[in-house]
């Protein structure tokens, strides 16, 4: 019995030094690629289309809404630049800030805090169609719940669901039936608007 | 027969190649942003810093210019200092907090932490400002029999109906404070709400 004890105690301290050496070798990796913070204006430039219709499609489709969000998400962007080490891709990072900034939007208005949807309600005048001949679609999106809007909006850009998944803080299969009962009633409005009267 | 995605996807595309918002240049985006950052910080010492000069003067006057003699009156200001001066923590502790709201984080997790903070400050502005200018208001009431003593009635029940006014706006500004702070609760509530059902 003491010959076999000793053969597992030997086997158990290898594994145990085995287990350290491959950390330490993993580590020596993690610490040989530097991580480079991107440029705010490199950030603006690659990004700003994406965050912008973002913006248009959260703010039913009012420019002037739009336009100052689109502003204050980017603000955010530089803000937060600092403390953004790469723990995520910075495309997830960014649309996470986009995503935080239009849910969290309120104005004040006569003293009395109102959404951002009851602003676009009261400022929304439809442009003249060949301003904008996509008013419909956003317009659509916009009478989704604000959280809904913003998850369809990622599904239009091609964004990955496990990355809509990690944005949003959301588990895959929830994701996917919130996304199956988004396009169902994305489908029905816009049949409902441009149905022939 | 047609993809309805596939089409809402078209569509989208085509709504990005058209998008009516034109990008300001990133050298006044990175002024505006700097400017806010400062703005904001401007906008929190300040509270802060008025608050502890205003518990200096306090503390001076009745410390240096106006030394009272009876133990009652020592009480009275020792509550106005000690009461006064929580709420100056409190309020550091408040710009703590906010400074630690994270943008870049899921937005399940950003929103709930949004939340957090607002009820708590919604607290803050509630039951324990309430109690904090009860307490303050006690201790100044404690100085009046010594003001009595030593000032015409006229000149003291002046003194204490002017404070009283003040209180009565003060508890105004807390009342209008807390109904705005009341708005934003419900609308990360709702947010909240749509994110974790």
């Amino acid at each position: 019995a003491r010959p076999e004890y000793s053969k597992n105690l030997l086997r158990s301290c290898n594994n145990f030094t085995l287990l350290v050496s491959n950390r330490v070798k993993s580590l020596d990796k993690v610490s040989m690629e530097p991580f480079t913070r991107p440029s705010f204006e490199a950030i603006y430039r690659d990004h700003y289309r994406m965050v912008a219709q973002l913006c248009l499609g959260f703010a039913r489709g009012v420019p002037e809404l739009a336009q100052d969000l689109t502003q204050e998400v980017f603000i955010n962007v530089w803000k937060g630049l600092s403390t953004f080490r790469g723990q995520a891709s910075l495309r997830t990072w960014i649309y996470r800030v986009a995503v935080n900034t239009c849910l969290r939007q309120t104005r004040q208005v006569a003293a009395q805090t109102v959404s951002l949807d009851q602003v676009a309600d009261a400022l929304s005048s439809p442009p003249p169609p060949e301003a904008m001949p996509q008013q419909p679609l956003y317009r659509a999106i916009g009478q989704l719940p604000e959280a809904d809007r913003l998850i369809i909006m990622m599904v239009l850009e091609e964004q990955p669901y496990e990355e809509i998944a990690a944005v949003m803080g959301l588990s895959s299969g929830t994701l996917r039936v919130r996304i199956h009962r988004i396009k169902q009633k994305l489908k029905k409005w816009l049949t409902h608007v441009e149905s022939p009267t | 027969m047609s993809n309805p995605l596939h089409d809402l996807k078209q569509r989208w595309y085509q709504a990005g190649q058209d998008l009516p918002l034109s990008p300001r240049p990133v050298d006044d985006l990175i002024a505006q942003a700097k400017k806010s950052q400062r703005r904001t910080m401007v906008y929190q010492y300040q509270n802060v810093g008025v608050m502890a000069l205003s518990w200096l003067a306090v503390g001076g006057f009745f410390g240096l210019w106006l030394p009272f003699q009876s133990g009652l009156s020592h009480a009275g200001v020792g509550l106005m200092l000690a009461s006064f001066g929580l709420r100056i923590a409190v309020e550091a502790w408040s710009i703590y907090r906010l400074r630690r709201l994270d943008l870049g984080q899921e937005a399940q997790q950003s929103s709930i932490q949004a939340l957090r903070y607002c009820r708590w400050r919604q607290r803050l502005h509630g039951p324990f400002t309430f109690t904090i200018v009860a307490l303050y208001s006690l201790g100044f009431f404690l100085l009046t029999p010594e003001f009595w003593a030593a000032m015409p009635t006229w000149q003291v029940v002046t003194i204490d109906a002017s404070y009283l006014v003040g209180a009565a706006i003060l508890i105004w500004q807390i009342r209008s404070g807390i109904r705005q702070e009341m708005a934003q609760v419900n609308h990360l509530a709702n947010i909240c709400h749509q994110l974790i059902e």
